[in-house]
């Protein structure tokens, strides 16, 4: 073999070992790999005395950007996490209420507010009680009346609530009972069904255009749809 | 570089969840929700009311509860005034009452006249006990009317 093949021969072989290196992706340090040798070379020059003379080994850092699609899952975990550790609320709405619904219970609040009375003009009765049913309660201010109806034999009780818009902001439990939406007299209003083998209970609310009535009581639902029906403006 | 980049995406992120709402209808409504640390507890409350209303210098106070099964229920209504400090709040003189019924039912109201400019708001706990003796207590804020 002459002085000439050997070197082809070692070209060849230097072309091939350092086509392989190309072949190995380029080194992307973690986050703890840049902390650490970020240390050692802080501890380094204040060791070493870095003067003009002695100039630092300075390394500059690849350049490394991220492929936007990436950028788009950090992105979208990072509002994720932000979403639950601020935390969001529901909002319910209906055709007459709008609400913020909460874990165990949604507060309601009347919409279509213009032009509506902001204290009581004339107040509702209940004009067909279930037998038994007699008023032990009256109650009133200046946006609200409250009329309590009890059954002396069974202790079955029913409330008549009667509220301008502006001053109207209950909590209705829901943690395990939905609204439904359902119509009094042409009014627009929701029920929720509390019963169970054990008791009855349920509550009807509705937007009677000036007032939002609301009717509670130890009942079952269709029962107290009838009642809600009955309401009646009581004449001086 | 690319930290700061991720913290302040996180930063706008926070800033656009705090008004981060989603509808629910109606039809449809059902009965999860996500965390809100003010609520409180309703296993034997089904409503609960509490509301202030400001007419000139006069405070109507209205605390109203409606349960199921239970034996007895205990409200205590007090009108609070914002101390302008932090979130302060203190209590009214002569504006504190309780009211305790063995019903399902319970409803107080209440005013206050004479009152000084400011800021006040109804604080109403129901304390609610069924028959078999479990009991619950609900604190339950009205919104802020203003005294001018």
């Amino acid at each position: 073999m002459n002085e000439r093949d050997f070197k082809d021969i070692l070209a060849e072989i230097c072309a091939e070992e350092i086509a392989e290196l190309n072949m190995f992706p380029p080194f992307k340090p973690s986050l703890r790999h840049r902390l650490t040798m970020k240390r050692i070379f802080a501890l380094y020059e204040k060791k070493t005395h870095i003067t003009a003379s002695n100039p630092p080994i300075v390394l500059t850092p690849q350049s490394r950007h991220l492929p936007s699609s990436k950028r788009l899952i950090i992105l979208f975990v990072v509002i994720i996490c932000a979403a639950l550790l601020t935390g969001f609320m529901l909002v319910y709405f209906s055709k007459n209420f709008q609400g913020t619904v909460y874990n165990d219970n949604t507060q309601l609040f009347a919409v279509n507010t213009e032009n509506c009375p902001t204290t009581i003009e004339y107040e509702y009765y209940l004009s067909d009680l279930p037998d038994g049913f007699e008023i032990v309660e009256h109650d009133s201010l200046s946006f609200d009346v409250y009329t309590l109806y009890k059954n002396e034999l069974s202790g079955h009780i029913i409330t008549l609530s009667q509220c301008t818009k502006n001053n109207f902001s209950p909590h209705y439990n829901t943690e395990k009972h939905n609204f439904e939406e359902i119509n009094i007299n042409g009014h627009t209003g929701l029920c929720i069904d509390f019963s169970d083998n054990k008791h009855n209970s349920s509550i009807v609310v509705w937007d009677n255009g000036d007032y939002i009535l609301e009717i509670s009581g130890d009942l079952p639902k269709k029962e107290l749809l009838y009642l809600a029906e009955s309401a009646k403006v009581l004449e001086n | 570089m690319r930290f700061r980049q991720i913290i302040a995406s996180a930063l706008t992120a926070a800033c656009l969840c705090t008004c981060f709402t989603t509808t629910v209808s109606a039809k449809t409504v059902s009965t999860f929700s996500i965390v809100n640390s003010a609520s409180p507890l309703y296993d034997i409350a089904r409503s609960a009311y509490s509301e202030l209303n400001i007419v000139g210098t006069k405070a109507e106070c209205k605390s109203q509860a409606f349960a199921v099964n239970a034996a007895k229920i205990t409200v205590e209504q007090t009108l609070q005034k914002y101390s302008g400090w932090f979130w302060i709040w203190n209590d009214v003189d002569g504006a504190s009452w309780t009211r305790t019924e063995n019903r399902s039912s319970v409803r107080l109201s209440n005013t206050k006249s004479d009152l000084t400019s400011g800021t006040y708001r109804v604080k109403s706990v129901f304390k609610l006990t069924d028959k078999n003796g479990k009991t619950e207590t609900l604190t339950i804020y009205s919104d802020e009317q203003n005294v001018p």
